[in-house]
């Protein structure tokens, strides 16, 4: 072969692997939203696109405290939080737990907006507790996902995404409602 | 049968008839019943909306509204519907299930609606007394 038709061949298998390439980028990321995640641990803050986040820690027990306890269909999970945001006064579209098998639990409704998300603001951190309910074989591998915006197909984004150590105890948990925390407290 | 539960929305001459289920999310994303859910029907002529789905559906270890279904969790839950024609209640009524199944637009990617699917079941149910939890208290009323 002279090498003129080597660099024909060479072209055609680069073409064929850029096409190649384009197909893998269209499947795992435009597909279900291109979105980078940065990786935080408890107890120090971790900037995930728009929000900082600062988990203080997650505990889980099989009822809530009310005037009667609240019984669970497997354990509520209150995990304790500070956030703030980068930029303007905002709640986070979506905040939800994953776990090692990659299920997603979310605020489990019925309890209004307790344990909940609230609006926080520029560098202005509140702290409180958001709620959640898990079967038993999630709670050791529970990861804590804040997503200032939800992921959408198009657009890229970022998430900030903490390991959970969980605590079990068998009080009703009690769930706190963000409020603002002095400057440079977390 | 009852106009006792917990919920708003009936008219005068209405009550609530209530279907106790199971449900289990088998996903790894929470899933919710909504209200073009094809999932849950009762026969023709008993429910009294344009809605064909169930309008309420009561957590019967809480008593609160079902909200999102997590994965991995077994619910009892009550499936309310609101109707007019069941002054004397039958002693058994037929719910039908349909298996529905999460399917992506084809238009969009990544959003999803529920649609049925060809499998039905249809099970008699026993008419019984309503779940306490779920009522009104009786002071309340």
């Amino acid at each position: 072969m002279t090498r003129a038709r080597w660099a024909v061949a060479t072209m055609a298998v680069a073409a064929l692997g850029v096409g190649g390439l384009a197909n893998v980028v269209d499947d795992r990321y435009l597909a279900s939203g291109w979105h980078t995640t940065v990786h935080g641990v408890e107890g120090e803050d971790v900037v995930g696109g728009t929000f900082q986040v600062h988990v203080h820690g997650a505990t889980a027990a099989q009822a809530l405290a009310d005037d009667e306890p609240v019984p669970s269909a497997g354990w509520y999970v209150v995990v304790d939080l500070s956030y703030a945001t980068t930029d303007e006064w905002s709640t986070p579209e979506e905040v939800v737990l994953v776990d090692r098998d990659g299920r997603e639990f979310t605020h489990p409704g019925g309890f209004g907006s307790t344990g909940a998300p609230w609006l926080a603001g520029p560098d202005i951190w509140f702290r409180g507790t958001l709620l959640f309910e898990v079967p038993e074989d999630a709670l050791e591998s529970l990861s804590l996902v804040v997503r200032g915006e939800r992921p959408r197909p198009i657009l890229p984004g970022t998430v900030a995404r903490v390991p959970l150590t969980v605590t079990t105890t068998t009080e009703p948990l009690v769930v706190e409602r963000g409020s603002l925390l002095p400057r440079r407290e977390r | 049968m009852s106009d006792r539960v917990d919920a708003y929305g009936l008219e005068d001459g209405e009550q609530w008839v209530g279907v106790v289920v199971e449900l289990t999310s088998q996903g790894d994303e929470p899933i919710y019943l909504t209200f073009n859910d094809e999932t849950f029907r009762l026969p023709d002529g008993v429910v009294a909306s344009d809605l064909a789905s169930a309008q309420e559906a009561i957590r019967l270890d809480t008593g609160t509204n079902l909200g999102e279904v997590q994965p991995g969790l077994r619910y009892q839950v009550a499936l309310l519907w609101r109707t007019a024609v069941l002054a004397d209640p039958p002693p058994e009524l037929t719910l039908s299930m349909t298996r529905t199944i999460y399917r992506e637009w084809s238009i969009e990617a990544g959003y999803y609606t529920w649609r049925a699917t060809e499998d039905a079941y249809e099970v008699a149910l026993p008419l019984v007394e309503p779940p306490e939890i779920i009522l009104e208290d009786e002071e309340d009323l």
